[in-house]
């Protein structure tokens, strides 16, 4: 090789290094700088805060609180960043809320040590024992199932108490771990909910559903959640028959005439559909094109018809679509969830608009585990025994029982006492697009609108 | 089974399908099948037309056909640039060829990057009426947004073909493409015909991003993927260097895609669809409508 091409080669590798170094600066500043703009959050709601109408009002601080450290878990980077920093927000706003002593019971100050799984399953647990080291009493996280799964395992390897509010992988609470626990619903409660809500829809409505067709984008996502409504739908339907099955690749899709034809010559009374947004989008557009609808067309697994570009992009051509959601700001305004509107009215004065499922979600993960913390406190446990601490969470964690309506924001409750501890009471919602705004139509008693069923013909709208 | 009534509408939905694969395809055709160089970055130059007509229907409110005229203008220009910086200089070097699917790799690369950068990973679509009105003939059903991009991709097809066949310039790229010392010797400046047919290549793949996007609801970085495929199938099915091929070789494909569908499941759309190509191509390697190379 020649002198030169060596020379030139060494000299973008040292230019090279010299750039990555003042451009990422070294490795432990990085958590501090998170940790800073968090309080800077903190600063800027507690002005906030100061003009807004509060339930609990807020008194002054006792002289010493008790700082506990909590580890959270979630890509802030990579593939899921997006979904990542949406969580953030919501854990954020309820350690902020902790810590404003907007919960009277909670009388501990909740220290946030915020770590980046960058989507990947050995970097989350790496990130795991640093927060070990770190002196965190538990860990809340991490979004993405295939990345929750290995660090929970590391959690309950070193002992430390893991909260998981969001990863739905069944296989999570699967394991009998003693430290892990389960705030939200898993993957088969989905396609449980689906068949329930829409059962308890049908019989307020008086219709009596013969036939269901399934309808399922064929990776994992689509073919899990279809195995599941396979699985319960007699439980919920014992007369309905499967007229149509068929999956296809969300991907390459270019046409979806063939499969609307085919439910059009069956013509099935429900039609539940695993999908992501565009093949969700293309379905619907089609079924206008051939000029058909069923009684109910329904998305489960809360796929591509919960988002708002679902509605953006049909107009209204979307209404009377049924779509399963974590969270909808419109549970406030029915009657037994409206004295948590503050919440929600906290987070638009930060973020300038609503939580959305993944925030909330969060939100209420934060607070289970605060919940916990203060047991743990109130059991006598000193904090600053880091081990023993981690060990009295953790037993408090399995005591935890909170009767639906007493959580925040969510219609359901908590119920950790369970032996695998995956929360039994945690549902998923259905919502139905009407007048172009998702509106969240079971469970009933938590509805704030009666759903629409049958949905009428294309040519009556 | 499906009613009869329910197959026909299938049969003509998907030739429909088909006629697309025809328009997006031939701009691939000019510039590989004519020019002989290879666009991997035909896709993307198709997400970038559904990207123009997204902003300019969303920002301007203008009808998505004068988005494509836009567009086939706009990205005429980028196809240019596209040829001066990784086209040209290395098309006349030895493996001239093989590195533009090199270079074009580059540029794919790069447009995918840009755009989602800029526009994020979010699929888009816009509201336009022609998708939400329908024709309906003997009870057979399609929406005007489908129906008007089958017959701009016929009359289009036709276009170019008649361009090449009558018109100087496109004379000129014909003889570029069979002949570039030949042409050079009578006097044809090579590199601007060239930078002309690689700049209507792209102009036309522009044209047919709007078109799909009409009616298509997925504007996103990665959208042309699925329309790339498509158009290499259809350029090496119809044979290299035709042009009205490409519009039969569309209609086949689409008609074979659906006929998977219909008779297996949507499991057998492209197995189908592949099977079919790759006899074609056993039986008649130079494709459905090229002439075989002679042996010299």
């Amino acid at each position: 090789m020649d002198t030169k091409a060596w020379i030139l080669a060494i000299v973008l590798l040292i230019v090279g290094l010299l750039v990555g170094y003042f451009a990422a600066g070294p490795g432990q500043a990085k958590t501090v700088t998170v940790t800073k703009s968090v309080e800077k959050t903190v600063t800027v709601t507690k002005t906030v805060a100061g003009t807004a109408t509060q339930p609990a009002k807020t008194t002054t601080a006792p002289a010493k609180k008790v700082e506990v450290k909590v580890g959270v878990l979630l890509p802030l980077s990579g593939g899921s960043a997006f979904s990542g920093q949406e969580d953030l927000k919501g854990i954020q706003l309820a350690a902020l809320h902790v810590n404003q002593s907007k919960y009277p019971n909670l009388k501990f100050t909740m220290k946030l040590v915020i770590a980046d799984t960058q989507t990947k399953q050995d970097v989350a647990v790496t990130e795991l024992r640093r927060l070990a080291q770190e002196g965190v009493v538990a860990i809340i996280g991490a979004y993405n199932s295939a990345v929750t799964y290995p660090s929970a395992a590391e959690a309950e390897r070193i002992g430390l108490p893991y909260v998981v509010p969001e990863s739905v992988s069944d296989k999570i609470t699967a394991q009998g771990w003693k430290y892990v626990f389960r705030t939200c619903a898993n993957a088969s409660k989905y396609a449980y909910d689906t068949l329930w809500a829409m059962a308890d829809i049908a019989k307020a409505n008086g219709v009596e559903v013969k036939s269901v067709a399934l309808i399922y984008e064929n990776s994992d996502f689509g073919v899990t959640t279809t195995e599941g409504l396979k699985k319960y739908l007699n439980k919920f339907f014992p007369n309905a028959k499967i007229v149509h099955e068929e999956s296809y690749p969300a991907e390459e899709v270019t046409s979806m005439d063939d499969m609307v034809a085919k439910l059009k010559a069956e013509n099935p009374d429900i039609v539940f559909h695993v999908a992501y947004l565009k093949d969700a989008v293309l379905f619907v557009q089609t079924m206008k094109k051939l000029n058909w609808y069923p009684k109910a067309y329904v998305g489960a697994g809360a796929g591509g018809q919960t988002r708002v570009e679902f509605i953006q992009q049909l107009g209204a051509d979307a209404n009377y679509v049924y779509t399963q959601t974590e969270w909808q700001p419109d549970f406030l305004n029915s009657k037994a969830l409206s004295k948590w509107a503050w919440i929600n009215d906290d987070f638009k004065k930060l973020y300038g608009r609503d939580m959305v499922g993944s925030s909330a979600l969060n939100y209420v993960g934060t607070y289970v585990l605060a919940v916990a913390i203060q047991k743990a406190l109130d059991s006598g446990a000193n904090p600053s025994d880091i081990k023993a601490f981690r060990k009295a969470v953790r037993d408090a964690l399995e005591t935890i029982k909170i009767p639906a309506g007493e959580l925040p924001l969510m219609p359901w409750g908590v119920d950790l006492t369970v032996p695998n501890h995956q929360n039994p009471e945690a549902a998923v919602a259905m919502a139905q697009i009407l007048e172009g705004r998702f509106r969240v139509v079971w469970p009933i008693e938590f509805a704030p609108v009666k759903a629409v069923f049958p949905a009428p013909p294309w040519g009556k709208r | 089974m499906i009613e009869l009534s329910a197959y026909t509408q299938l049969l003509v939905s998907y030739a429909i399908l088909g006629g697309v694969y025809g328009l997006t395809a031939l701009g691939l055709s000019l510039i590989w099948g004519v020019m002989k160089a290879v666009n991997w970055a035909h896709g993307d130059f198709l997400m970038v037309g559904m990207y123009t007509a997204f902003w300019t229907v969303t920002l301007f409110g203008i009808d998505p056909y004068i988005a494509a005229i836009v567009a086939f203008i706009l990205l005429g220009l980028i196809g240019m640039v596209t040829h001066v910086i990784a086209i040209e200089p290395v098309v006349e070097k030895p493996g001239g060829h093989e590195a533009t699917l090199l270079t074009t790799l580059g540029i794919s690369v790069i447009l995918e990057s840009l755009a989602l950068i800029l526009w994020s990973p979010s699929p888009r679509s816009y509201q336009n009426v022609y998708k939400n009105t329908f024709l309906e003939v003997l009870g057979i059903r399609t929406s005007v947004a489908e129906a008007i991009a089958f017959v701009v991709s016929i009359a289009s097809i036709v276009a170019v073909d008649q361009f090449l066949k009558r018109v100087k310039i496109g004379k000129a790229i014909r003889a570029v493409s069979q002949n570039p010392v030949g042409a050079r010797v009578v006097g044809i400046d090579v590199p601007k015909i060239r930078l002309m047919t690689f700049g209507l290549g792209v102009g036309l793949a522009g044209m047919a991003g709007v078109l799909v996007s009409t009616f298509y609801p997925n504007i996103r970085p990665l959208a042309g993927y699925v329309w790339d495929i498509a158009s290499y199938v259809v350029v090496i099915f119809a044979g290299l260097g035709t042009i009205y091929g490409v519009i039969f070789a569309g209609i086949i494909i689409g008609i074979t895609e659906g006929l998977g569908t219909i008779v297996f499941s949507n499991a057998f759309r492209q197995i189908l669809v592949y099977v079919v190509f790759l006899v074609v191509l056993l039986l008649r390697p130079q494709g459905l409508f090229g002439k075989a190379l002679r042996r010299v």
